[in-house]
């Protein structure tokens, strides 16, 4: 058990990169735990236990959306801090028992992900107005060119603030479980529980009226299905 | 007409549309990505003095990122027809019905629609479902930004007619009605899959929905992991690795 | 009718209105109220086109919100206005509002910065004064998930 500085630094530059398909360039769902979290899983070589990690960071982050200005909570950080946390605590890469606590211990970083957001968005602010300046001076290519830097930016600050979110939290994963070796079995449950969190709290808002027919019927499909197989 | 952006154009037109949100600031919003994205054209249009035009569009800015491609389409053709006086007018009275009508359906309809599908498939193939999720999403999001330039730059005379049609809303209902049937597939595979009896997840569910009414995530998921962390004390277990099915 | 939500919002019917509060408040109809829109029937008309079927929708002036909210309709209401001026209008007129969500009041109108969508100028901040008189809470928060702001604090300072 101990944390790997190139699997930490790995998960930095490739949350940097995946963290501007959430905002500020291309919104094509890469940024995604299903999606992020396999994909760091298999670079660092657990791509199961990766696509495990998004599939419950998925469905616990369905409900919460970007809507107008607001910024919602965002699972791109936990995501990867998780997988990162996973490779710290099973340096095997094939274990299940320390997927949950690495999920545990990786939820705290959704809350510097928002504070990043919230940071960048402001250090935003007074680009509109420069680029204004350049155009009245007939520098449009400069102009266009602050619209640029700003998403260099966002780049640079994610990356730095993932890799500092992957290495603390999941030094402190580290320092947890070895302690209290212990923690992991009595953690299995929690593996289920952003599942469970996620699922009810999207049928709460999707399902309603006559769609509970169809929610129902689903549901008897889901359960006769994995029976007969 | 003479004017009609070619292939060519319109491919740069997509590529620089993908950046809309890229310096989002909370005094403008997208305001600069708008100017970013419409300033070659404006500079085409306008050789010998492109100030004006182009100052007329950094301007405050907001709406649904994907949706924002028949605005732009509009607008350039306002510009390209020297109607720039109107630009202001669509502008404002666009943003907040395609912002709404947008962010229902790729936000709040295809997201977790093209996720469930994902996950759903992820149990056979992690691989595949991950693929699939990236291809419903964006099948819906490169073709609206594609096709709508095309429907705002060739309906400009009247831009309000696109929101009139409400064939947004009627694709999230139709979306919606997909959505439901597979929430409850994914439920049911979770609880077979995972080991845990029907009647115990089920009474849990219904309780957790309840909280969950009014969408306070956070301190419900505190909860549910305080006491999943208790039942693990006590000696409780689930199956790992239950996923994927190998 | 019961209002479930008062809202003053400078982009009226738009993606954190139909997104966010209907379906968390539960609300069936909404309710515009604006002197100008209700006079204009196209712009009517197409603000209809935004809001979901399943929900009721109509426009009127401030002065008509008191009738209407006193009526026998059970309808749970989700009331959206433009400006805090046309709150205290309605207020004034004799309509009964407990609490007021500000949501987005933007930065182009200038003034003082009480939340990230939330810009108060003088004019609001002595319109705000005047509600507080009245009893009626005051609320700065964009969606329902997002961080609340109290605006009482403007009661005391000197702007």
């Amino acid at each position: 058990m101990a944390v790997s500085p190139l699997a930490v630094v790995v998960t930095g530059f490739l949350g940097g990169l995946l963290s501007l398909d959430r905002t500020a360039f291309g919104q094509f769902l890469l940024s995604r735990p299903l999606v992020s979290a396999s994909l760091t899983g298999a670079i660092l070589g657990c791509p199961y236990q990766g696509a495990f990690v998004g599939v419950s960071l998925e469905l616990l982050f369905l409900s919460s959306l970007p809507v107008g200005s607001f910024i919602p909570h965002h699972p791109l950080y936990p995501s990867l801090v998780a997988v990162a946390a996973f490779v710290a605590l099973d340096p095997s890469r094939n274990g299940w028992e320390m997927v949950p606590p690495a999920i545990l211990f990786a939820l705290p970083s959704v809350w510097a992900d928002r504070l990043v957001e919230d940071i960048w968005r402001r250090s935003n602010d007074g680009l509109l107005q420069r680029a204004e300046a350049l155009i009245r001076l007939e520098k449009i290519r400069l102009a266009r060119a602050l619209h640029l830097t700003a998403i260099l930016r966002a780049f640079v600050l994610n990356t730095a603030a993932i890799l500092l979110c992957a290495a603390t939290l999941s030094g402190l994963a580290v320092l947890v479980l070895r302690s209290i070796p212990s923690l992991a079995g009595a953690l299995a449950l929690v593996g289920m529980a952003p599942l469970l969190v996620g699922l009810a709290g999207l049928s709460a808002a999707k399902v309603k009226g006559r769609g509970w027919l169809g929610f129902a019927g689903g549901l008897a499909v889901g359960l006769l299905f994995w029976s007969v197989i | 007409m003479e004017k009609r952006p070619g292939l060519a154009e319109r491919i740069r037109f997509l590529l620089r549309s993908l950046s809309l949100q890229g310096s989002w600031c909370f005094q403008h919003m997208q305001g600069l990505g708008f100017f970013y994205i419409l300033s070659p054209w404006l500079a085409k249009l306008h050789p010998e003095n492109p100030k004006d035009s182009l100052r007329r569009h950094t301007a405050f800015f907001n709406t649904n990122p994907y949706m924002a491609s028949y605005l732009i389409g509009v607008v350039s053709r306002l510009e390209a027809d020297g109607r720039s006086e109107e630009t202001q007018g669509a502008k404002s009275a666009l943003m907040g019905p395609l912002g709404a009508n947008g962010d229902g359906l790729f936000w709040a309809t295809l997201c977790p629609l093209s996720a469930v599908l994902g996950i759903c498939m992820a149990f056979f193939s992690p691989l595949a479902g991950i693929l699939l999720m990236l291809a419903t999403f964006n099948a819906f999001g490169i073709l609206t930004r594609w096709k709508l330039f095309e429907r705002g730059y060739d309906g400009a005379d009247k831009p309000l007619e696109y929101i009139v049609e409400r064939k947004d809303r009627v694709l999230i209902n139709k979306l919606s009605s997909v959505l439901t049937p597979l929430l409850g597939f994914l439920l049911g595979s979770v609880g077979m899959k995972t080991g845990i009896p029907g009647t115990v997840m089920a009474v849990f569910l219904v309780a957790l929905g309840l909280t969950l009414r009014k969408q306070r995530t956070w301190p419900v998921l505190w909860t549910v992991i305080t006491v999943s962390v208790l039942l693990g004390v006590l000696g409780l277990r689930m199956e790992m690795p239950w996923f994927p099915l190998k | 009718m019961p209002v479930v939500l008062a809202r003053v919002d400078d982009r009226l019917v738009h993606g954190q209105v139909v997104e966010g509060w209907v379906p968390f408040v539960h609300a069936d109809s909404i309710y515009v109220v604006n002197g100008r829109i209700c006079e204009d029937e196209s712009r009517c008309r197409f603000m209809r086109m935004v809001v979901p079927e399943h929900l009721s929708f109509r426009v009127l002036a401030p002065a008509d919100l008191k009738g209407v909210l006193d009526g026998d309709d059970q309808r749970k209401v989700l009331l959206l206005f433009d400006s805090l001026t046309d709150v205290l209008a309605a207020v004034q007129a004799g309509a009964r509002l407990m609490t007021i969500n500000v949501g987005n009041l933007h930065h182009v109108r200038g003034g003082v910065e009480v939340s990230p969508s939330v810009f108060l100028n003088r004019k609001d901040i002595g319109v705000i004064r005047e509600l507080f008189m009245k009893g009626i809470r005051i609320e700065a928060r964009d969606v329902p998930q997002g961080r609340y702001y109290d605006l009482y604090h403007l009661m005391e300072e000197d702007i």
